[in-house]
């Protein structure tokens, strides 16, 4: 086909265009989101576009290897419910949503499945869907990539400033800078209003993978954890560009994966028993 | 109170006992693992029956502060379904079983949960529990934690071998000597042989960053990791009650966070 865009989004596909390309597609990249508040700083779909964009220009990469699903805009953010504008889903909504979605592109004849994230409240989501789903659906592969775990370590330690950061900070501000500065509410740059009471049990608790329910704003008073007037364009398109040389090796090793390895590993589909390898 | 004491493990006690234990119970643990295949060297209970006779022990060391409701027999183990005996939860069922179990506790009073989990496949699910029931449950808290993540890990590595450890392996066979010691199978104890074909691609894989469950049999075909001949009582005995010396200190920590005593009377406004 000719005049097919560079990056294979399946909203602006035809019909006709997604059947012609079903053998050359490799992966079928589909981004998870959230709406949820990032301070004064950025706009409640910070994770989303974040996400959605690093998958479009991976999928644009790999031309024309990897097919990038609608985004799912809601994900689990129960914790930032302290600020207006949050929205959450329950985890049984998003995974039957997940569930949905691979099965929609299972019948159109597609089989190996990268979920892509950018928000940490996510990944117990994505680790239960990608245990379970495979019993119940014919699929060859599927697994995750959380965006932000390529970052470089060293570059973010000269980035980062903040003694205490992670949620809309001085790192997180530069790549939504670098991606979509539309996004940045640049005269409202605050840093965090952080309660230092209880960092340190945070990090006792955290050493011990300790979870326990809390709300945002027993943290930060704004919602931010960080210093966003410290960002900068600039270090946001270097660690931009740290992460995608990263996630490149990811995929072009999950490309060349030999068939038999990847077949052994899945978790067997054993409530689909017709489908059983 | 006497060691034999039954006030500490609902299961044991009657109902008049559990209402005036509602005042004296800081926090109610829930005990989470899995029935699933565990080697030639373990019965497919292990991993709930270890976590409930861990949270058992808890509760009777720290009387009358803590109470031990039964364990959730199963888990999420659908990487195991491929071994004789195995049975697994779907992920909305175990949900549904954690909200249903929290909401009858604190229909009598209960306000406080600690979700203790003895099975890593249940990580995810557990903090997926905690994050959205802990926000929509009318209770105080509720957190979560692995046994096996509390231990002094100088006692661990006292014992461990050269092949990698995680299931069925020496930690596992020791905290059943010391706690569950009827499903060790002491004359099938074994070394595991890993594929190492295997475990290099896949750990190629997670070195990226990648998230990609796998089924077990396709890492180690006998179930098993490690090499359970080396556990012992000894070990057992050193790994758990080193755990619940820190459970002790993690629950005096959890005292301490806003949210112990109920989410504040007053929400919390931004200030722009």
């Amino acid at each position: 086909m000719n005049n097919l865009p560079a990056t294979l989004r399946l909203t602006h596909l035809t019909w006709g265009e997604i059947a012609a390309l079903r053998n050359q597609i490799k992966v079928v990249a589909i981004p998870i989101g959230s709406i949820e508040q990032h301070g004064p700083n950025t706009s409640l779909d910070t994770d989303l576009v974040i996400c959605e964009d690093l998958t479009l220009r991976l999928a644009q990469r790999f031309h024309p290897q990897v097919l990038v699903a609608p985004t799912i805009p809601f994900g689990m953010s129960a914790y930032h419910m302290g600020f207006p504008g949050t929205i959450t889903l329950r985890t049984q909504t998003l995974l039957h949503v997940l569930e949905d979605n691979l099965e929609s592109l299972i019948h159109h004849g597609f089989t190996r499945f990268l979920l892509t994230n950018w928000h940490s409240g996510n990944e117990p989501i994505m680790t239960i869907a990608m245990q379970t789903l495979p019993t119940r659906l014919p699929l060859d592969f599927l697994a995750g990539l959380s965006f932000y775990d390529l970052e470089d370590q060293e570059l973010e330690q000269e980035i980062i400033q903040s003694e205490t950061s992670g949620h809309a900070d001085e790192l997180e501000t530069a790549e939504l800078m670098a991606l979509r500065p539309d996004r940045v509410k640049h005269s409202h740059l605050a840093p965090g209003a952080v309660t230092t009471d209880h960092i340190g049990m945070r990090k006792r608790l955290r050493r011990h993978a300790i979870r326990r329910s809390f709300d945002f704003s027993d943290m930060t008073k704004n919602g931010a954890v960080g210093n966003a007037t410290l960002a900068t364009p600039h270090d946001g398109e270097r660690m931009i560009q740290a992460i995608e040389a990263q996630a490149d090796k990811l995929l072009t090793t999950i490309l060349n994966a030999p068939e038999d390895l990847i077949a052994r590993g899945r978790i067997p589909a054993w409530r689909n028993p017709g489908q059983e390898q | 109170m006497s060691d034999q004491s039954p006030t500490h493990v609902l299961g044991n006690m009657s109902w008049p006992e559990v209402a005036n234990a509602i005042e004296t119970v800081e926090l109610v643990l829930l005990p989470i693992g899995s029935t699933e295949q565990h080697g030639p060297n373990l019965g497919l209970g292990q991993d709930h029956l270890v976590t409930q006779a861990f949270c058992e022990r808890a509760a009777q060391r720290l009387t009358p502060r803590l109470l031990a409701v039964p364990a959730i027999p199963w888990g999420i183990s659908d990487h195991h379904m491929n071994m004789a005996g195995s049975m697994t939860l779907r992920p909305e069922t175990f949900l549904d079983l954690l909200e249903d179990l929290i909401s009858s506790l604190r229909h009598h009073g209960f306000r406080r949960f600690l979700i203790v989990n003895g099975h890593g496949g249940n990580e995810a699910l557990m903090t997926a529990a905690v994050q959205d029931l802990g926000f929509r449950l009318d209770i105080d808290f509720l957190g979560s934690v692995g046994h096996y993540r509390l231990s002094d890990p100088a006692h661990e590595d006292a014992i461990r071998g050269t092949t990698p450890t995680g299931h069925a392996c020496e930690i596992e066979v020791s905290h059943a000597y010391y706690l569950v010691p009827e499903l060790i199978r002491t004359t099938e104890l074994a070394a595991a042989e890993l594929d190492h074909v295997f475990h290099a691609f896949r750990t190629t894989l997670t070195d990226l960053q990648l998230t990609w469950p796998t089924a077990i049999d396709a890492l180690t075909p006998s179930g098993a990791l490690g090499d359970g001949r080396r556990g012992s009582y000894k070990a057992g005995e050193r790994i758990i009650e080193s755990a619940i010396d820190e459970l002790a200190e993690i629950i005096d920590i959890f005292r301490q966070l806003p949210r112990w005593k109920g989410p504040p009377q007053s929400k919390i406004h931004m200030d722009h």
